[in-house]
């Protein structure tokens, strides 16, 4: 047993290597070394320039700070969403149940363009294009149908046996909801935090389209870049928007730690 | 599926156009009847917000650093720069113009070719505006086909020139004692040196710029190509000979020219490891940023060939429902300024090119254009005057887009 | 008449139009037990979800001491139940777990730990409080399951087959342990199970549930010895059933190679199988005529598929107990 997970530890770690520590490695390595590749037969060049080009931006610190704050209300968003569809549609059965379970997919079928452009003309008419809010809004639509599937698998993991038993001993729905819940749900939540706040974070086009250049996200700033040649400014831009999402789990992991039953040194599921 | 989305659209759209109430807004009255000195004094104490393509570092710094500043302090205008792609800012405003928005977020626009065509067509733009600019009517030729025509659609008044390009080629003078003079010698230096040469595929802006090079060489009078608007039967006569010199050299491109560059950063990022031993753009001052960056080598050089170099005039246009049009007048009469032109030239911002004319300028500002050093990299003016091709229409852009594939890739 | 602890009256419960049960009544005293036993499909868990609230009644009506609670949601009842299987929260220590349901009780949390832990020592756990349930064996996660309902201090203790996950031997302890403590600490409770032996050791009353009907509900040897109906004769007792009205008890039949003479009821049967209980053996004999199949001690030695003769004196046979109160 204590050999097996040994070895299981030591994949792990192989494996968490290859895939997510190196490329990090790299891609800073590549943000401050000129010319970084293979092939190249004279020395390494050291350069601070990318990171210069980076903080030179003048928006970038702004920009940042709002898409954090996008983000952060689309996770919300997107997750009181998914929680309360994702119940109902690991839970109950209902006339058109299979409809409505297309009809949440629709969005990632539909060329988003499309449907930005679409509810532009919309947005425009009740007064949310170029605001915030349409930009959290216009994200939703590209987010919402995987935090609904995700969350409803979240649920069916659990079984309405729990949830009932938790019910005939009392509880009320908002202590069920935090007790059992919240808690049982924590992997399908992480992972939805996680890849809603990195798609949202990405959205460019959309962004542009519905927030009209007066919502300037840190997107904006950098995919014009991916044009660049400049290695290095093109890293170090990846870094720093590669760093977002890490820092957003982290602080989230934190809040989630607040939550009832959770013993992080014990929990083994 | 394409249908239905396309009703879906439909549908919206419609909708939209019904629901939209007709009124127009008080404070975007037409100022053509409006003095200039009235304009200025409208545009103190505004924003002006100007909306750009952002993916380059020294255009972004010469305009957040020395153009924001004074107009600032010499017509108390706050100048604010937004990275925005130009066809996101065009589909924006033709949704605006679809819910009959006339309350806009946007004062300047930078356009050109099918983005200005577009724009115009849908009724996009703001003016004309042009005449009333005092900076391009002291210091701009009033009558040049480069002003009046952008990629073949007559701009009439509806955009002010702010810079021009010309397209060259990149060399590393290490590597190559003296580059082609003409396509034919460019031809026989891609075989004596195979897999050191390709260029990014038509899709790319500056693929298709490379290409249209061919064709005007390919045709039979280059002048009635450029001048006559598009036809089928010209542009297939003239790319005859541009398809088979692809085709000719086509095995001795880089990787056997089985895969191409899709952007013109691709084919940088290969000149600058060293992989291919030449590249191009349409911008005859790019190296020097990209020198000075380290990213090329400090011996690359520029070229062009015999038959000329394609350049074309970029624009800076307002926006139908600009909430300051005042505001975006005196700021892009001052961005035409031989001041603002001068510092637009130098390598360390842009290195971007002036449509002024010098015989306008004061003998002082022309000798602040003549004495800059555009950088050893830089072809001088004269050669790059003489070489000038203007463009066509811009459907040739999309009939060599249609073509390429057909006649390179699958004729094999 | 004294009003009892536990009322159920005129309920009935369908979906979408069929009906699961209708028209049910019993009532139960304080401490009762009340075994509920039917085959699987015959409504006995829709009947215990519906006592719990998790399902409303149709109609009908359920007083507990008193007080009508039939509209009430299953938080708001007193009632507490136990499932097939423990579903102990995985995320909580077994403390935890058992104190789960005292976090609505206006009590401090150092009483609801010490009350927790009262009832983990009373089912022997004593030890494990700090355990998580995936350390615990399947029979111990069910005794945290009782625990944690018993910590409430229900009035209805319901039990839906819960030992059914366990294997035979500990279900068998856990029979005798569970009334034991049931019966300690004098729980009124209802506890369905599609095993007659499991329905006769823990409950007080049986009740023979099918089509959702109570068929017959009594002290468990009186169903067993004098069933109301063919039903109960045929899945509760070990009867040979003659007809619709009348049943031979399998105790009073005996099998012979050749066809006795003084009895009144003889059948011919094949033996399809021999089981040996206690130093007996046993006889498994499918009679053709009565298409039945019959188990029957004897001392005579058979081989498989040998035909036989099977007897009972006339005066064994009995009739079922409803037909006698139509009758009378």
């Amino acid at each position: 047993m204590d050999r097996l997970s040994k070895q299981k530890k030591i994949q792990f770690w192989a494996l968490t290597l290859l895939f997510f520590i190196l490329p990090v490695v790299f891609l800073f390595l590549k943000s401050v070394v000129l010319n970084f590749g293979f092939g190249r037969s004279s020395g390494i060049d050291f350069t601070l320039r990318g990171w210069e080009t980076l903080f030179s931006e003048s928006q970038l610190i702004q920009a940042t700070l709002v898409s954090l704050g996008i983000g952060a209300l689309v996770v919300f968003l997107n997750l009181s969403v998914g929680l309360l569809a994702g119940k109902a549609l690991a839970f109950y059965s209902f006339k058109g149940k299979a409809l409505i379970e297309a009809l949440f997919l629709l969005p990632l079928i539909v060329p988003l363009l499309a449907i930005a452009m679409g509810i532009h003309v919309a947005m425009i008419r009740i007064g949310l294009s170029d605001t915030w809010i349409g930009v959290v809004l216009i994200h939703l639509v590209p987010t919402v149908p995987y935090s609904i599937k995700m969350l409803q698998s979240g649920y069916a993991s659990i079984g309405t046996g729990l949830l009932q038993q938790a019910k005939v001993l009392g509880t009320n729905r908002w202590h069920r909801f935090f007790s059992v819940e919240l808690p049982l749900l924590m992997p399908s939540i992480r992972s939805t935090v996680f890849l809603i706040f990195v798609i949202s974070l990405s959205q460019y086009v959309i962004t542009a389209i519905i927030g009209g250049g007066n919502v300037v996200t840190l997107a904006m700033i950098y995919f014009p870049f991916l044009d660049s040649a400049e290695s290095t400014v093109l890293a170090a831009f990846s870094a720093w928007f590669a760093l977002l999402p890490i820092l957003f789990y982290l602080s989230v992991e934190l809040l989630l730690s607040l939550l009832p039953y959770q013993n992080p040194w014990r929990t083994r599921l | 599926m394409k249908k239905f989305i396309s009703f879906f659209l439909l549908t919206l759209l419609l909708s939209a156009c019904s629901n939209a109430d007709g009124e127009s807004n008080s404070n975007t009255q037409p100022l053509q009847d409006t003095s200039w000195e009235e304009i200025e004094a409208q545009a103190s104490e505004t924003t002006v917000r100007i909306h750009m393509w952002g993916g380059d570092e020294g255009i972004n710094e010469y305009i957040d650093e020395w153009v924001a500043p004074r107009l600032q302090d010499q017509y108390n205008i706050n100048l604010e720069r937004t990275p925005m792609d130009t066809g996101n800012i065009l589909q924006k405003l033709y949704s605006e113009k679809q819910a009959n928005k006339q309350d806009g977020t946007i004062d300047v626009i930078w356009v050109n070719g099918e983005n200005f065509k577009n724009a115009k067509e849908n009724e996009l733009l703001y003016g004309p505006f042009r005449k009333q600019l005092p900076n391009f009517t002291d210091y701009y030729e009033q009558e040049n086909l480069a002003f009046d025509y952008d990629f073949g659609t007559p701009t009439e008044g509806y955009e002010a020139p702010w810079g021009k390009v010309q397209f060259v080629f990149l060399y590393d003078q290490e590597k190559i004692e003296q580059p082609p003079k003409n396509f034919e010698e460019l031809k026989t230096w891609i075989s004596e040196n195979p897999g050191e040469f390709t260029y990014p595929n038509p899709d790319d802006f500056s693929g298709n710029a490379f290409l249209r090079h061919l064709l005007y060489k390919g045709a039979e009078d280059t002048d009635t190509l450029i001048e006559e608007p598009f036809s089928k039967e010209l542009a297939s006569e003239a790319g005859s000979y541009m398809w088979s010199y692809l085709n000719d050299i086509q095995p001795d491109l880089w990787r056997d020219g089985k895969h191409y560059p899709a952007s013109l950063a691709e084919l940088d990022r290969l000149y600058s490891k060293g992989e291919v031993s030449m590249t191009m753009g349409y911008n005859e001052a790019r190296a020097e940023h990209m020198v000075e960056d380290g990213v090329f080598p400090e011996s690359t050089r520029s070229f062009v060939l015999e038959s000329g170099s394609i350049g074309n005039t970029h624009f800076l246009a307002i926006p139908y429902n600009s909430p300051n049009k005042a505001g975006a007048m005196t700021a892009i009469n001052f961005l035409l300024s031989p001041e603002a032109q001068v510092a637009k030239l130098q390598p360390s911002y842009w290195g971007d090119n002036t449509p002024i004319s010098l015989d306008k300028l004061s003998e002082e500002d022309r000798q602040a254009f003549e004495s800059l050093d555009r950088g050893d990299s830089v072809l001088s003016n004269d050669v790059l005057n003489k070489s000038f091709l203007p463009e066509a229409d811009a459907q040739y852009v999309e009939w060599i887009k249609e073509n390429w594939k057909d006649e390179v890739i699958r004729d094999k | 008449m004294t009003p009892s602890f536990i009322t159920v009256e005129h309920t009935s419960k369908s979906f979408n139009k069929e009906a699961i049960f209708s028209n049910l009544s019993f009532t139960l005293n304080k401490g009762d037990i009340l075994s509920i036993v039917g085959p699987s499909g015959s409504g006995k868990t829709t009947l215990l979800r519906c006592l719990a609230g998790l399902e409303s009644f149709s109609t009908g009506k359920f007083l507990i001491n008193g007080k009508n609670v039939t509209a009430l949601e299953a938080n708001k009842r007193p009632v507490s139940l136990v499932f097939q299987h423990p579903l102990l929260f995985p995320h909580m220590t077994i403390q935890e777990n058992v104190a789960y349901g005292l976090a609505f009780q206006r009590r401090k949390k150092k009483e609801r730990l010490r009350h927790a832990q009262e009832l983990i020592n009373q089912v022997g756990l004593t030890g494990y409080e700090k355990s998580f349930p995936y350390e615990l064996s399947g029979g111990q996660q069910q005794r945290v399951s009782l625990a944690r309902s018993l910590a409430i201090s229900p009035n209805l203790l319901l039990l839906d087959e819960p030992f059914s996950s366990l294997d035979v031997r500990l279900r068998n302890e856990m029979r005798t342990w569970v009334r034991q403590l049931l019966k300690d600490q004098e729980i009124t409770a209802i506890f369905v199970t599609h095993d007659k032996e499991e329905a006769m050791q823990m409950g007080d009353y049986v009740g023979v549930f099918e089509n959702g009907q109570f068929q017959q509900i009594g002290e468990p040897e009186h169903v067993y010895h004098s069933p109301a109906n063919a039903f109960v004769a045929d899945f509760f007792g070990d009867h040979l059933l003659v007809d619709q009205e009348t049943f031979i008890p399998v105790q009073s039949l005996f099998l012979s190679r050749s066809k006795p003479k003084q009895v009144g009821s003889v059948w011919e049967g094949i033996m399809k199988n021999k089981l040996h209980v206690h130093g007996h053996s046993l006889y498994q004999v499918f009679i053709e005529d009565l298409n039945q199949h019959v188990t029957v001690s004897s001392s005579i030695n058979l081989t498989i598929d040998e035909p036989i003769y099977v007897s009972a004196h006339p005066d064994s046979v009995q009739t079922f107990t409803n037909q006698q109160q139509r009758n009378g």
